[in-house]
This record gives C-alpha cells, sequence and structure tokens, in this order.
C-alpha cells in the first residue's frame, strides 16, 4: 500500500514540479526507468513467493538502474551506445515479462 | 497431473526452468526418491516453480541469513526454518508470509511417514509448490489463497521498514517515469541519436543559408532603387577611378610619385638591348607601376631591339645617357636594381656607367597613345 502511495506521490510530484533531466543524463533516465520497472516487478514476484526482503529490494533497485546507466553510458563511449540501449531493454523486457508471468501464476494460477 | 500443467508454462517460465533445472534437480531426485508416485511429481512442479530463483529479489534468502541464521538464509535450511517457524516468523514482515506457507507445505511433507530426515532437504522447493502452482487436488486451496493473500497481506498498510523502503523506491521511480514521458513529449530532439540530428542541422543551416542570401538579395535590390542616383554617382566615381588606374598603366596618363632616377651613361656604346630589358624587367619586379626612359614612356608592348651601342626602343634610336624615370617604393627600386649581379652589375660589366638616385617625386611626363585592339575584344562575362 505504502509502495502504490509512493507512486502515487512520486508521479505527482513528477507532474507538480516538472524538472528537466540535465542534458548529461537524458540518454540514462529512460534505461534506468526500464530497469527500476524490472527490480519492482522482481520486488512484486518475491513478495508473493515469500521471499521478499527490502534490503535485497533497495539494492537489486539500485544496482539494476546504476548497471542499466552504465552499460548504456559504457556504449555511449565506444559509440555502440543505441545498440547497447537496445539490449539492456531487451534483456531487462524479458525479464520484466518472466517475472509478470509468474506474479499472474501466483495471482491466478494460469 | 502436474506433469501436464508443465507444457503449459510460458516460455519465459520453460526458460527459467531450465535454467534452474540443473542444480534443482539433484537434491531433490535424491529426496524423493524413496517417496510415492505424487511427491516425485510434485518434485518436478517444485523445480518449476523454482524459477524465482532466477529472480534478484528472489536470491533474498541468501541475505537475511545473516541476521536469523535459521531463517530462510540457505535454501537446505529452509525447510528446518519451516519447522520452526514459530520462532523465526516475527523477525522480519517481509517474511512472514513466507513461514506461513512453510508450514503447511513442511506439514505435508513430514507428513509422509519417512520423510522426517528427507525433510530438512526437501527445503528448496519447499515454499514454491504451496502458492506457485496447480497442486494435487488436495493441495490446491491453500495455493490458491495464498497468492491473493500475500498481495492483500502486502497492501495492507504498515510502517515497517520494507514497505517504506518499497514505497520510497516507487515515488522514484513514479516521479522518473513522469519526468521521462515529459521529456519526451517535450524535446522530442533530445530523444534522437547523433546523426539524425546532424541531418537536422544539416537542413536547418541549408534554409538558413537560404534566408539569409535572399536577405541579401533582397537588400541589395532595395539599396538599388532606393538610391538610384547615389548609385549612378558612386558607379561613375568608380569608373573615373578606374579609368585612371588603367591610363597609368597602359601609359595614356601622365603620373607622378616617389620613385627612382637611373642615369647610365654609355660612351663607347657597349650596351645591347638585352642589358635594358634586363633593367626594365628589375623595375617591374620590384613594384615599379610607371616607367619613362628617355621621353619615352615604357608599357607593357615597349620593345628593346636595335644591335650593341645602337638600341631602339619601339624602333626609335636612343643616345646616351639613358635616363630611366620609375615610379613606385624608391628604396626597394634601388635595393632591386643594386643586387650583386642584377641590373647595374650587369651595366657596368658590360663597360658602362649607371648611378642609382631615389627620388621623393618623379614625374614620368611621357605618354603613349593607345590605339583601339583591332583583333582582341573582351570576353563577355558570365553574367
Amino acid at each position: 500500500m505504502i509502495a502504490v502511495i509512493g507512486l502515487v506521490v512520486g508521479v505527482v510530484a513528477g507532474l507538480a514540479l516538472q524538472p528537466t533531466v540535465p542534458a548529461e543524463l537524458q540518454p540514462y533516465l529512460p534505461i534506468a526507468v526500464v530497469a527500476a520497472l524490472d527490480a519492482i516487478f522482481g520486488g512484486v514476484r518475491a513478495m508473493l513467493d515469500g521471499i521478499f526482503d527490502d534490503r535485497v529490494f533497495l539494492i537489486s533497485f539500485l544496482s539494476n538502474v546504476i548497471v542499466a546507466a552504465l552499460i548504456v553510458f559504457l556504449g555511449d563511449q565506444l559509440g555502440v551506445g543505441s545498440q547497447l540501449s537496445t539490449a539492456v531493454v531487451v534483456v531487462l523486457g524479458i525479464r520484466i515479462f518472466s517475472n509478470a508471468a509468474s506474479i499472474r501464476r501466483h495471482l491466478f494460477k494460469a | 497431473m502436474p506433469d501436464d500443467r508443465l507444457p503449459s508454462d510460458d516460455l519465459a517460465d520453460q526458460v527459467a526452468d531450465d535454467v534452474v533445472d540443473g542444480p534443482a534437480d539433484d537434491p531433490v531426485a535424491d529426496v524423493h526418491e524413496p517417496d510415492d508416485g505424487p511427491q516425485d511429481a510434485r518434485s518436478d512442479e517444485a523445480v518449476d516453480a523454482h524459477l524465482p530463483t532466477v529472480d534478484d529479489a528472489v536470491a533474498t534468502p541468501v541475505e537475511p541469513s545473516d541476521e536469523t541464521p535459521g531463517d530462510l538464509g540457505d535454501d537446505h535450511v529452509d525447510a528446518g526454518d519451516a519447522l520452526v517457524v514459530p520462532a523465526v516468523a516475527p523477525v522480519d514482515d517481509a517474511v512472514r508470509t513466507a513461514p506461513a506457507e512453510d508450514v503447511s507445505e513442511a506439514g505435508r511433507t513430514v507428513g509422509t511417514p519417512e520423510d522426517g530426515a528427507d525433510d530438512t532437504l526437501v527445503g528448496p522447493d519447499d515454499d514454491e509448490p504451496a502458492e506457485g502452482t496447480a497442486q494435487p487436488a488436495s493441495l490446491a486451496p491453500a495455493p490458491t489463497r495464498t497468492g491473493w493473500r500475500a498481495l492483500g497481506h502486502a497492501m495492507a498498510p504498515r510502517a515497517t521498514r520494507a514497505q517504506l523502503g518499497a514505497g520510497v523506491l516507487c515515488a522514484l521511480l513514479g516521479f522518473a517515469v513522469v519526468v521521462q514521458v515529459r521529456q519526451n513529449d517535450e524535446t522530442a530532439l533530445a530523444g534522437l541519436r547523433q546523426s539524425e540530428l546532424v541531418r537536422i542541422l544539416d537542413e536547418t543551416t541549408e534554409r538558413s543559408d537560404e534566408l539569409r542570401r535572399e536577405v541579401t538579395e533582397l537588400r541589395t535590390e532595395r539599396d538599388a532603387l532606393d538610391s538610384g542616383s547615389d548609385g549612378q554617382a558612386a558607379a561613375l566615381d568608380s569608373l573615373r577611378r578606374s579609368a585612371i588606374m588603367q591610363g597609368i598603366l597602359s601609359g595614356r596618363l601622365p603620373a607622378e610619385g616617389p620613385g627612382v632616377q637611373v642615369t647610365l651613361i654609355d660612351p663607347a656604346g657597349d650596351l645591347q638591348p638585352v642589358t635594358m630589358l634586363n633593367l626594365l624587367e628589375e623595375l617591374r619586379n620590384a613594384g615599379a607601376e610607371a616607367i619613362q626612359l628617355g621621353d619615352h614612356r615604357i608599357t607593357a608592348s615597349s620593345s628593346f631591339t636595335g644591335t650593341k651601342g645602337h638600341v631602339l626602343v619601339d624602333g626609335v634610336p636612343l643616345r646616351t645617357p639613358y635616363v630611366w624615370l620609375a615610379i613606385g617604393d624608391p628604396s626597394t627600386l634601388s635595393i632591386a636594381l643594386q643586387i650583386p649581379g642584377g641590373a647595374m652589375a650587369t651595366v657596368r660589366r658590360a663597360g658602362a656607367t649607371g648611378t642609382v638616385s631615389e627620388r621623393d617625386l618623379v614625374q614620368v611626363t611621357a605618354t603613349r597613345v593607345l590605339l583601339d585592339p583591332r583583333y582582341a575584344t573582351p570576353v563577355q562575362d558570365e553574367e
């Protein structure tokens, strides 16, 4: 519940503050968001599995975001930024799907 | 029964299964060997459900182990933990749901007669089948409740560290999502790759150049219309200046200015036409703008002919002393003429004598009459 409230608060804050993303962070924010989504789904699944742990959740959330951004940054330095960000999105997308499937099976038995 | 569920699992699960299969299989197989059929089937299912192990968050069990040694710390300890549940359960909110399931599961597993010792080893799959999947009919009700119950349990607002942490992270995520979405909407350019940006920049630059050209043209036109009389006057002025310049160069007009006077005395008649030509070229090289020899204006069409001691300029004989007048930078001209091995040296070697004097004012008064070219006509300008 608090998580959902937090999500709403975050959205409202984003709408209210209307921040501008610094130019140097712009390529990384979308990737970081996808990585965070992956961590969230993983967290929900772990919760349903009954093995949720906030510390692991926090660490996996942050490390996902940082590693994803780092990969894209590295790709940009190597000149393959767009390809690597595609790769990251694909991998994270697969993970999100698999987590979503697990959650679905927990909740709907299907 | 569970077996026929496996094929129906979606791709992701299958993949996860594959990954998990190796490590998970061995202990499970060993453990359940003595058990009856259903148990084996369940172990398959267990492996299937065990796929969460792939996930970060599911890796959890390893983490809490340092806090509570028995608490889901290790897969193998898991079952033991499940049995110890009453003691462990309060420890961590996040884990609380698990023990509940574990209890039932452990109970079931233990329930089988010969299982006592096995139980600890059954651990890895222990919590999985309970919530994960369709189990044998007897197990079904529990899992059905569990998934939603876990969700509802988690949704209940409690100010625990886990809930607050998740809340903060979710707030962060929501914030980032909104920011990114807005960013994407607002500045489409920021999302573009370098090549696209370069293309757009090119187009913009091209367009801008075009417009700038147009501005220039229109401004010129406006100026021309605006000051027609001024323009005419200016053109006339320019033409006049041009005419003067051409006149001096072609020898049509007298000229004056700083320069040098070169006097050659050749009593013995030793100078050849080529010597004079040398001197002329040296003067031109040094930047002389108007040159006069004797009372002849020397121009591009002047010629030196004749023989040694009998030099003709444009067909007219010269007489010693030969006096050159040249307008240009005096020191440059003077130095150019007197360099070793240069024009004056040649003159002296031929047996004549010569002097070069710099003057502040040299008057080139001789002129030439120019004939209109008979054969050559100007090339029409492209524009």
